[in-house]
C-alpha cells in the first residue's frame, strides 16, 4: 500500500535526505513548500513527488533523476523542477516506465545537448497542465514511446522543444510551443502524431510517420510544415503562416487549411478540400495535387501554379484570387481544372516543352 | 492499400450506396456535404470516413455501425452521426481489438438507455474535439479499454443512467472536456481515470478506481459531487466540488488546493487534505480518518454541526482555520481529534464532546459545551 511520507522541517515530517535515503516503492512524498536539492543523480524508483504549495513555484526541486530497468513509474505534481547540468530525467535503453508531470514547472537550460527529458528506452511520458521553460523532450532513435501532452506550454527562444525519433505515438492537445521546431526526425522514425488545438512554430515530419492535426496553428512565417520520406499528413481546419513542403513519397490531405505556399517534389501527393493558399503552388518531379474548392492567390510577380517535370494538378471549383493571373508549366507537367471564379478575367499560361494546361470556367491565353 | 473514394453526386464521385457496398479495408471515404442514410447498418473494418463540409453537421450519416473482428483502426472525421431508430451508433463487441477515433465529429444519441458508443471488446477510443449530444458512452464488463477524450463534450443528464460509464479494465484520460451528467465506475472495474481541466456533472466511483484529477469542476445541481467507495484511490488537486464529497468503504483520498461544500467520510475511508476550503461541514464516522494541513472549515448554517466526528473516527490537523458561524463542533462516541489551529478573531469555538480527553485543540480558544 502506498505510504504517504510528509517531507519538511516541522515535527512529524521527515527530512528530505532521509526520505530519499531509503524510499519504499509507491511512496508518495508530500513536500512542504521549500527548496529541495540533490547534488547526486537519484535513481528514481516508483515514487510520486507532490508539492503542497499553492502553486508549483512554491516547491522547488533542484536535482536530476535516472530511471532504472526496474522502475515502473515516476510522478511529479505541483513542483518546480530545475535542471542542473544533466538531463532532468534520463531513461536509458533498459527502461520501461511511466513518467508523469502534472501541473509542474520544468526549467531547463535550453541546450540541445542536455534535454530535460532524455529517453532511449520504453516510456509512457505524460505532461499535463505544465510549463516547460527552455526544457526540451528528446525521445531518441531506438525508443518506444507514448507521449501525451495536454494543456501545457513549452516556452523559450531558439530551442527545439520536442524531438522524436524511434517509434511511438504522440498525442498533443490544447498546448503551445514557442522557440523552435517540433521535430519528428530520422529516417527510422515511426511516429504517429495527433495535434488538436496546438500552436507551434513549425513541424518536421520524417521517416514513416503520420500526422493528424485539427485546428493546429503553425506560426513560423517561412515554413510551417515540412514532410518528407514516407509520411502521411492529415490536416483539418488548420492555419499556417508559412509554407507546406512535401518531398519523398508523402501524402497530404488538407481540409479547410489556410497556408502561405505549397511546394511538392519527388512523388509527393496532395489532396486539398477547401481552404486557401496565399502565395501559390509549386510542383516538380512526379508530384500530384488534387484541389477541390480551394482559393488560390499569388503575388503579382509569381505564378498561381508553377509546374515542372511530370507534375500534375487536377482541380474542381477553384477560385483564383490574384493579384497574379499566371500559371507556368514546363517539361511534361499538366493541369486540368474547373474554375468557379476568378478575380482576373483572363489567365496567362506560360507553357514550354510539352506542358499542357486546360482550364474550364475562365478564359486563358498562351504567352 | 489506401483507396481514396470520393462520395457524392458530382462527376467523378461514387454514390454512397456503391461506396458502402464496395467498402474495402484501407478505404478513405471523402463525403461531400449532404445527408446519407444506411438503414441496414454496416460492419466496419479499417475505414476512414471524412466529411468535406465546413463543419461536421454539413455531412450527416443516419445508420448504425459495428466494428468487425478484423478491424484495427476506424476513423470518423468531421461527420455527424445519427443513430437509426433505437440503436447504438457504434458498437464495439467482444472479440474486437481496434482503434476507434472520432475527430471533430458530432454524434447524436437516442436520449435513453441505448448507449451511443457501446464498448465490450478491446479498444482504444479517441474522442477529439467531438460532441456527443443527448447520448452516452458505456464501457462494459468485458471491455479492455483506453479512452482518450480531449476537447470534447458528452451532454446527457439523467437520474437513471450514467453519461460516461466505465466497467471492465482500462484507462480513461479526459482533458479539457465536459461531461454534463454522471461519470460512473462500477464495483467490479479496474480503472485508471485522469481528469484534467474538465467539467463532470458528478462522479460515482466504486471498484478499483484510481483517479487523478487536476482542475476538475463538478456541477451544482446534484445531491453529491463525488461519491467514492470500494477500493478507490483518489489524488485530487485544484478542483471544485459544490455539493457533497462522500467517501465510504476503503476509499483513500489526497485532496489539495480544492474547494468542497462538505466532506463526509464513513467506514474505513481516509483523507489527507491540504490547502483546501470546506464550506459547510466536515463529518467523520465509523473508523474514518482525516489528516489536514492548511485547511479552513466553515459553517454556513446548512448543518447542525459544522464539524462532527462519531464512532471511532480520528482526525489530526495543523494550521487549521475554523469559522463555525455560530455552529458547534461535535466529537462524540470514541472519536478523537487533535488539531493546531491558527488564531482567529471568532468567538471561542464551541465543542460538544462526551470525553474531553478525546479533544486537543491548540492555538485558539475553545469551550466545552454539554448537549
Amino acid at each position: 500500500m502506498a505510504r504517504l511520507v510528509k517531507v519538511g522541517t516541522a515535527s512529524g515530517e521527515t527530512a528530505w535526505n532521509e526520505a530519499l535515503a531509503d524510499p519504499k516503492i509507491d511512496d508518495v512524498l508530500l513536500l512542504e513548500p521549500g527548496f529541495y536539492r540533490l547534488d547526486q543523480p537519484l535513481d528514481l524508483v516508483d515514487l510520486t513527488f507532490k508539492g503542497l504549495g499553492a502553486s508549483p513555484e512554491d516547491t522547488v526541486i533542484y536535482a536530476n533523476f535516472k530511471m532504472t530497468a526496474s522502475t515502473r513509474y515516476g510522478t511529479f505534481e505541483n513542483v518546480h523542477l530545475m535542471q542542473a547540468g544533466e538531463p532532468l530525467v534520463r531513461l536509458p535503453s533498459s527502461s520501461n516506465a511511466y513518467l508523469t508531470f502534472r501541473h509542474c514547472l520544468v526549467e531547463g537550460n535550453g541546450r540541445a545537448s542536455a534535454p530535460a527529458i532524455d529517453a532511449a528506452g520504453q516510456v509512457n511520458l505524460e505532461i499535463y497542465s505544465s510549463i516547460f521553460r527552455q526544457a526540451s523532450v528528446s525521445l531518441q532513435a531506438g525508443s518506444d514511446f507514448s507521449l501525451e501532452i495536454a494543456d501545457s506550454e513549452f516556452a523559450g527562444a531558439a530551442y527545439t522543444p520536442i524531438s522524436l525519433s524511434g517509434s511511438g505515438t504522440a498525442s498533443i492537445n490544447t498546448s503551445r510551443f514557442a522557440g523552435g521546431p517540433v521535430m519528428v526526425k530520422d529516417e527510422t522514425a515511426q511516429v504517429e502524431m495527433e495535434l488538436n488545438k496546438v500552436t507551434l512554430p513549425l513541424l518536421y515530419l520524417q521517416g514513416t510517420s503520420s500526422l493528424d492535426a485539427v485546428e493546429a496553428n503553425f506560426t513560423n512565417d517561412t515554413y510551417g510544415l515540412r514532410v518528407q520520406d514516407t509520411c502521411y499528413a492529415n490536416l483539418l481546419n488548420c492555419s499556417l503562416q508559412g509554407a507546406v513542403s512535401l518531398a519523398g513519397v508523402c501524402l497530404l490531405v488538407a481540409q479547410n487549411v489556410v497556408m502561405d505556399k505549397l511546394t511538392l517534389q519527388d512523388r509527393a501527393n496532395a489532396i486539398l478540400a477547401g481552404g486557401a493558399i496565399r502565395r501559390g503552388i509549386a510542383l516538380r518531379d512526379v508530384s500530384l495535387a488534387d484541389l477541390n474548392k480551394v482559393k488560390l492567390a499569388a503575388s503579382g510577380e509569381a505564378a498561381l501554379v508553377e509546374m515542372s517535370g511530370s507534375a500534375a494538378v487536377t482541380g474542381k471549383d477553384l477560385v483564383f484570387q490574384g493579384p497574379s493571373h499566371r500559371i507556368a508549366a514546363k517539361d511534361q507537367a499538366a493541369m486540368e481544372a474547373g474554375v468557379l471564379a476568378s478575380s482576373q478575367r483572363e489567365i496567362e499560361l506560360a507553357l514550354t516543352g510539352e506542358a499542357q494546361v486546360e482550364l474550364e470556367g475562365v478564359k486563358s491565353r498562351l504567352v | 492499400m489506401t483507396r481514396f473514394v470520393k462520395v457524392g453526386t458530382g462527376g467523378g464521385e461514387t454514390t454512397w450506396h456503391r461506396a458502402m457496398l464496395d467498402l474495402r479495408l484501407g478505404d478513405v471515404l471523402l463525403l461531400e456535404p449532404g445527408f446519407y442514410a444506411l438503414p441496414q447498418g454496416k460492419m466496419l473494418a479499417d475505414v476512414t470516413i471524412k466529411g468535406l463540409g465546413a463543419s461536421p453537421e454539413d455531412t450527416r450519416i443516419t445508420s448504425f455501425f459495428q466494428v468487425d473482428d478484423a478491424s484495427s483502426r476506424i476513423v470518423f472525421e468531421n461527420i455527424c452521426l445519427i443513430p437509426y431508430k433505437d440503436s447504438n451508433t457504434l458498437d464495439i463487441p467482444e472479440g474486437v481489438d481496434s482503434f476507434v477515433i472520432f475527430r471533430n465529429c458530432v454524434l447524436r444519441g437516442t436520449g435513453n438507455k441505448t448507449t451511443t458508443l457501446a464498448i465490450s471488446g478491446k479498444a482504444t477510443v479517441e474522442l477529439i474535439a467531438t460532441k456527443i449530444l443527448n447520448g452516452t458512452v458505456s464501457f462494459f464488463k468485458t471491455a479492455d479499454f483506453r479512452l482518450e477524450m480531449a476537447d470534447s463534450v458528452i451532454d446527457y443528464v439523467s437520474e437513471e443512467f450514467g453519461t460516461l460509464s466505465l466497467e471492465g479494465h482500462g484507462t480513461a484520460i479526459i482533458n479539457n472536456s465536459k461531461i454534463t451528467g454522471t461519470l460512473n465506475t462500477f464495483d467490479y472495474c479496474n480503472v485508471e481515470l485522469d481528469i484534467h481541466n474538465s467539467y463532470v456533472g458528478n462522479l460515482n466511483m466504486g471498484g478499483k478506481t484510481w483517479l487523478n484529477m487536476f482542475k476538475g469542476q463538478t456541477g451544482q445541481d446534484n445531491s453529491y459531487s463525488l461519491y467514492a467507495r470500494g477500493d478507490c484511490w483518489l489524488n485530487i488537486m485544484d478542483s471544485v466540488f459544490p455539493t457533497s464529497f462522500c467517501l465510504a468503504d476503503r476509499a483513500r483520498v489526497l485532496l489539495h488546493g480544492s474547494d468542497v461544500y462538505s466532506l463526509q467520510l464513513k467506514d474505513d475511508s481516509q483523507i489527507t487534505v491540504t490547502n483546501t476550503l470546506v464550506r459547510a461541514s466536515a463529518n467523520f464516522e465509523d473508523r474514518a480518518k482525516g489528516d489536514a494541513n492548511r485547511v479552513t472549515f466553515y459553517g454556513n448554517g446548512d448543518y447542525q454541526y459544522f464539524f462532527y466526528m462519531i464512532g471511532k473516527s480520528r482526525f489530526k490537523g495543523r494550521n487549521l482555520t475554523f469559522k463555525p458561524n455560530g455552529a458547534p463542533m461535535l466529537v462524540g462516541d470514541e472519536a478523537k481529534l487533535a488539531a493546531n489551529a491558527l488564531y482567529s478573531n471568532e468567538q471561542p469555538l464551541e465543542v460538544e464532546c462526551v470525553n474531553k480527553n478525546n479533544v486537543s485543540i491548540l492555538g485558539i480558544k475553545w469551550t466545552l459545551i454539554k448537549k
